[in-house]
């Protein structure tokens, strides 16, 4: 006989095995969403590459009859007058004017001469100088000592030294001095000392100074040769350059037009038509991706985590000695641990039903994207409610008469969109699919 | 009395009284911590001095608050004073004698200086 009323070792039976199966279900809820940040970002990059393709087939060159042309048809204005084409030619005018410059700049022109490592004539003077320096340049490294200033400044050892013994200083330039003749061996007065250390730095900047200017010559040289191949490098880049920035305005652009808009510009030849039906698509499933997450698994993982708590919390309390013969009846008992679950185990598996459908679509090349169109609905072939997302929403109710037809988008523009687009779409896309 | 104050002195007004009395008593002097001097327009409490010989150290802190008091004015009249034979104050800036050794050094050798003139036995 089935039993009417369950009892305490039953509830917390069933509780433990259910939270050990919610815990489940959220961890394959948390995969989920791991899954959803790599599926957006590698739709990003696809997005991107779309754009890409469509900026470059509309745009594959500079010349101001193709800038016409792309600007008229898409009501871009703005690409003319940008006047890229005009700009990278005043760019290259400018850099080839600078560039003439510095060849005829003696610095540049005579580099080998000048700078050339160990013949050159600024390269040996300046190793000449470095070697006369250098006896000068011994002599005040020896000579250092933190107190050295205040010997000379005070006249140690001259007679004109009036520091008081009663003075500390007068012991600390003692001190400082002995340590400074200890280094020179020899016997020799601080006296001598100072004049030879004064005299060295005398001799010291003369030579700086001449090796200042000398060493100002050399880099204002490579600074020129570093100029130069910058300016060449620049200009080697510049149609480049230029047509990327053209590019980037018109897809800036293009991203703003609304999907009706976008059709009408770019349905000039089924190859143009199928990359703008990409990209769109694939903006489209960003869009329905996060709406699923922020809509779907977002609220089913709070409720996962909240009813764990609350059977944490049930578990603790029946299991105080007092409620020890409480009883559950069979209908809540069933509710609470058999049917909820059974609906919440559904409602996870659509979920991710759905988010792995929308990923996996790939059929871009069905839209129809100049009559009253859902990509919702062409993504999951009309079969799931997509009443959740606002703009699905939305449009059904602008459109109450509005009906999903199978076949009205079919694959007739297929074959010659396939052939026209070398790198298309087309073979059926893995639900962990790469990128495009 | 000097300029070198962006330099922390590793020497504290304490070890420094330490290392100046205990020079000057090792060379004879009869030392009174904190001497009210008070001679001649100058008014000074001097961080030792044996009033018998003469003969004091004063040890110039921030810490101590000695540049308030010991002014270049107290100083200059100190100074003519050591001149005129006097008396005679070993004056110590913190920021001149900066360790322990360089202190040592400065006393004894002050004291040999004095020993040399014969104004201490």
């Amino acid at each position: 006989m089935t039993a009417q009323v369950y009892t305490v070792p039953d509830f917390i039976g069933a509780a433990r095995q259910q939270k050990q199966s919610l815990q489940s279900d959220l961890t394959r809820l948390e995969q989920q969403a791991q899954l959803h940040e790599q599926r957006v970002k590698e739709l990003h990059q696809r997005s991107s590459n779309a754009e890409n393709e469509i900026v470059a087939a509309l745009v594959p060159n500079l010349e101001r009859a193709t800038i016409q042309a792309v600007a008229n048809r898409c009501g871009f204005p703005a690409l003319i007058s940008k006047d890229f084409p005009g700009q990278m030619e005043k760019e290259r005018r400018e850099r080839q004017q600078r560039s003439a410059q510095i060849q005829a700049e003696p610095r540049y022109r005579d580099r080998k001469l000048l700078r050339d490592p160990g013949v050159g004539k600024l390269t040996r003077a300046i190793a000449e100088l470095m070697e006369f320096r250098q006896p000068s340049a011994d002599l005040v490294k020896k000579c250092e000592h933190p107190r050295l200033g205040n010997l000379i400044a005070a006249g140690y050892g001259t007679p004109e030294y009036k520091v008081p013994f009663w003075r500390a200083s007068y012991y600390a330039n003692w001190k400082a001095g002995d340590e400074i003749i200890e280094r020179f061996g020899e016997k020799k007065e601080f006296l001598e000392i100072r004049l030879e250390y004064l005299d060295a730095l005398k001799t010291l900047q003369t030579y700086d100074m001449k090796l200042s200017e000398l060493q100002a010559e050399v880099k204002a040289g490579e600074d020129l040769e570093k100029e130069l191949a910058n300016q060449q490098d620049a200009l080697a880049s510049l149609e480049s350059r230029y047509l990327g920035l053209a590019r980037a305005a018109l897809g800036e652009y293009l991203r703003d037009l609304p999907q009706d808009a976008l059709a009408e510009v770019l349905t000039d030849g089924p190859a143009l038509g199928l990359m703008a039906k990409r990209w769109a698509g694939i903006s489209k499933q960003t869009q329905y991706l996060d709406s699923i997450k922020s809509q779907q698994l977002d609220p089913l993982r709070a409720r996962i985590q909240e009813d764990i708590r609350r059977l944490d919390s049930d578990i603790t309390k029946y299991s105080r000695p007092k409620k020890a013969f409480t009883t559950f009846p069979k209908d809540k008992f069933h509710q609470r641990f058999i049917e909820r679950p059974q609906k919440l185990r559904k409602h996870i598996d659509k979920t991710v039903v759905v988010h792995n459908t929308v990923y996996g679509f790939d059929q871009y090349q069905r839209a129809n994207m100049v009559q009253n169109f859902l990509w919702w609905d062409l993504m999951t072939d009309g079969r799931i409610d997509g009443n959740f997302i606002p703009e699905v929403r939305s449009f059904h109710e602008s459109n109450p008469g509005y009906t999903y037809h199978r076949e009205r988008f079919s694959d007739d523009d297929f074959a010659s969109a396939s052939a026209a687009v070398s790198s298309g779409a087309g073979a059926g896309r893995p639900l962990l699919g790469d990128a495009s | 009395m000097s300029d070198s104050r962006d330099v922390q002195s590793g020497l504290s007004e304490k070890r420094a009284h330490e290392i100046l009395r205990h020079e000057f008593e090792t060379a004879g002097l009869e030392i009174q911590e904190d001497f009210p001097f008070s001679e001649g327009g100058i008014s000074i409490v001097l961080d030792g001095f044996d009033p018998k010989q003469r003969v004091g150290y004063e040890f110039v802190t921030t810490e101590a608050g000695d540049r308030e008091s010991v002014t270049p004015a107290i100083i200059q009249a100190l100074e003519c004073r050591m001149e005129d034979g006097g008396l005679f104050v070993l004056l110590v800036d913190e920021f001149e004698v900066m360790t322990e050794d360089a202190l040592v050094f400065a006393a004894s050798r002050f004291v040999d200086h004095l020993r040399v003139r014969g104004v201490i036995r």
